[in-house]
């Protein structure tokens, strides 16, 4: 008996150090990529750093008092919460209705699902390139298919406006690919029953699609949320340094450009924060929706 | 429900009925006939497979139909055309008198429930339902009041509060049908709605219809694969295989009177041993031999084939297995042993006939109440048959010799 539990014993000691050892890597990984930045944020944010980035003391909440009392930071700020507000829902919106639209199979489904799913093999680099001669207000396809003579990305009063259009665009492909695989889950038969109990199509989509593919919209406000909160590239991408950046400037933008470009890493810690903080903010307050709206099967 | 209600009441006529499956396009049709094709006999044209053709049928106001067949035969098929969630390539369909061929199944006033059962997962029972009459009736408290009369029909009501998810299966199929019934339809649907269920159950439930049944006087089109469903449920059964109708008549007539081979095979458990055989005729008398073993047909019998001009030659002999009698003496035919079941009342012996497989169903026990279970395997056992027992078909054609 005694002889059995020490076996167990060393067995299990064994088997824990297996199990230690190949978490291993992922650990490493983890700490090296990922907490260690974090926790260094949340340091910097509270301390002297000097522009080669080291620690010269404690600042206390100067950093923060400093940053939020700049203008250019509420700008960002406001810019930011734009985008989240404005990018979510229209995003949650085109993408159901093209879902639904391609949900039922016909002959030419595959060309109009590979057309809506491709702007995701697009990089985001090359959309802006593309997006910035599209919305160009000489050359532009837009201004002229349109007959408009806006400035977008060079006018103060629409260069949001065509980051926002252009961030949407680049988000379609990939939430319709998971709405259109949501919708098509459902089981033919409860469309069916809808059918014989005289459902009518808007009622069918509003009482049963919608609240059965509600698991993936809740992923997709989740995910969509998060990356709109992180709104940079488009930014920095298009917009530079120009006249009009301040009009477009997000908190991440910010952040670049304070922290790469100016190596004020103080500013940049604090802005980093502020967006965790919010962004986490805004997830929690999804979740207090999802325990009210969102039906798992 | 509301046998006052006027409109829950209605025939359903299918006059030609036809359905093609056109060939190679995308969608989810192409798949369920493919899936279905294997096994079966549809027979193909340019157009594409064809599930059912020639479907002639009148189903009175308030009857039961069932219509029964193996997979792949075109009784869901047909079930969804008159549906309306399967377009009728040709033939006309009338309910109640109106066709109803281009309606849309809301407009046509009936009722289904599906095999897998198709509630809302995200609605309580209550909600299910009283999803579908909130738009058809004005007042909260009617609606209320279906549902709960529903509920109570079905012995639902301790569950309204309930989501499909934690229901049983059986309470599951209930909630269906009670979503059907909450309705009031002209005409009831059911597509293979106890299949879901385990064997217990299903005897339960199948119960339960018949007095549910009695209860909602409507009309029924009830489809299973299932023989013992169709002869217990219906009032008539209508037998399909490769998208013809073979025979329809009463459970009864069906059992009693096949009219081939196909309708005599399926209906019945175990199902009826057939055996090559051949036709004689001396005087207007008829006779057939099983391999030296001769039988006079009947009089009644001998007369119906000599109007009927039957001529002698090769035959299928069908013989159900409770009409196989064991004899002792070795001049009648003679089998071997090779599988004894015990089914409790009877005993189900799967016999060696030339290389035949044959089934003879047998009492368990003699006249004393001795049990007989001195059959062995490998051992010679002797049977025999009555003259009225037989059913002659045509070796060919299939076709019932006799009716």
């Amino acid at each position: 008996m005694k002889t059995g539990t020490t076996l167990q014993h060393r067995r299990r000691a064994k088997t824990r150090k297996k199990v230690f050892l190949l978490l291993l890597p992922i650990m490493l990984f983890g700490i090296v990529f990922v907490y260690y930045p974090f926790i260094r944020t949340i340091v910097n944010s509270f301390s002297l750093v000097n522009a080669k980035g080291i620690i010269k003391g404690f600042a206390g909440l100067d950093n923060w008092a400093y940053t939020f009392g700049r203008k250019d930071f509420v700008l960002a700020l406001k810019h930011t919460l734009t985008i989240a507000a404005v990018n979510v829902p229209i995003t949650i919106i085109i993408t159901i209705s093209l879902a639904l639209l391609a949900n039922k199979k016909r002959k030419m489904s595959p060309l109009y699902e590979f057309l809506f799913t491709l702007p995701m093999a697009v990089s985001m680099s090359a959309a802006c390139m593309i997006f910035k001669s599209m919305f160009s207000p000489s050359v532009g396809f837009i201004n002229y298919f349109f007959g408009l003579n806006l400035g977008w990305y060079e006018s103060k009063d629409t260069a949001l406006a065509a980051i926002l259009i252009l961030t949407i665009w680049m988000g379609i492909g990939f939430n319709f690919l998971l709405m259109l695989s949501a919708l098509r889950a459902i089981p033919e038969q409860i469309i069916e029953a809808t059918k014989v109990d005289g459902i009518s199509p808007l009622r069918r989509i509003f009482r049963v699609q919608l609240p059965l593919i509600s698991p993936t919209i809740f992923f997709v406000l989740c995910t969509n949320l998060v990356l709109a909160m992180m709104t940079s590239a488009p930014v920095i991408i298009i917009m530079g340094v120009s006249s009009a950046s301040s009009a477009t400037n997000t908190l991440m933008s910010m952040m670049y450009q304070s922290g790469f470009s100016s190596s004020d890493y103080g500013l940049a810690a604090v802005l980093s924060i502020t967006t965790f903080i919010l962004t986490l903010g805004f997830t929690i307050m999804s979740f207090v929706f999802e325990k009210r709206k969102v039906h798992y099967q | 429900m509301d046998a006052t209600n006027e409109g829950c009441m209605a025939s359903v006529q299918l006059t030609s009925i036809k359905k093609i499956y056109p060939p190679v396009s995308g969608g989810r049709k192409k798949h369920r006939v493919s899936a279905n094709e294997a096994g079966t006999n549809l027979e193909k044209t340019e157009q594409g497979v064809v599930a059912v053709q020639n479907f002639n049928l009148e189903i009175k106001d308030k009857e039961f139909v069932v219509l029964v067949g193996p997979s792949g035969c075109g009784k869901s098929t047909t079930l969804r055309m008159i549906a309306g969630l399967e377009e009728i390539t040709e033939g006309e369909l009338y309910i109640d008198g109106k066709l109803v061929n281009e309606l849309d199944p809301k407009d046509r006033d009936i009722a289904m429930v599906f095999q897998n059962y198709a509630l809302y997962p995200h609605m309580s029972v209550y909600d299910n339902m009283a999803f579908a009459l909130k738009k058809r009736t004005s007042s909260k408290d009617e609606i209320d009041r279906k549902v709960r009369e529903a509920a109570n029909i079905l012995g639902i009501t301790e569950y309204l509060d309930r989501k499909p998810k934690n229901l049983s299966g059986g309470q599951r199929q209930r909630v269906a049908i009670g979503r059907a019934i909450v309705r009031n339809p002209k005409c009831m649907l059911m597509d293979e709605p106890l299949s879901n269920l385990d064997a217990k159950l299903r005897n339960q439930m199948r119960a339960e219809l018949i007095q549910l049944r009695r209860k909602i006087d409507t009309t029924f089109v009830y489809v299973t694969h299932d023989q013992t469903e169709a002869m217990t449920l219906g009032d008539r059964i209508v037998v399909m295989k490769d998208g013809f109708i073979q025979q329809i008549g009463t459970p009864q007539e069906v059992f009693e009177k096949p009219a081939n081979q196909f309708v005599a095979g399926f209906i019945g458990t175990p199902q009826m041993n057939f055996f090559p055989a051949s036709l004689k005729e001396a005087h207007g008398q008829y006779s057939v031999d099983l391999d030296g073993y001769v039988v006079q047909l009947g009089d009644e019998d001998s007369e119906r084939m000599k109007t009927h001009g039957v001529t002698p030659g090769n035959i299928i002999l069908g013989l159900r297995p409770d009409s196989l009698v064991i004899e002792h003496s070795s001049t009648a035919s003679v089998a071997h042993v090779d599988v004894v079941e015990m089914m409790g009342t009877n005993i189900h012996l799967h016999l060696d006939y030339r290389g035949r497989e044959i089934i003879l169903v047998t009492q368990a026990k003699d006249e004393n109440q001795h049990l007989k279970m001195d059959y062995e395997q490998g051992s010679e056992l002797y049977f025999s048959f009555l003259p009225q027992s037989m059913y002659l078909f045509d070796s060919e054609t299939g076709m019932n010799l006799v009716v």
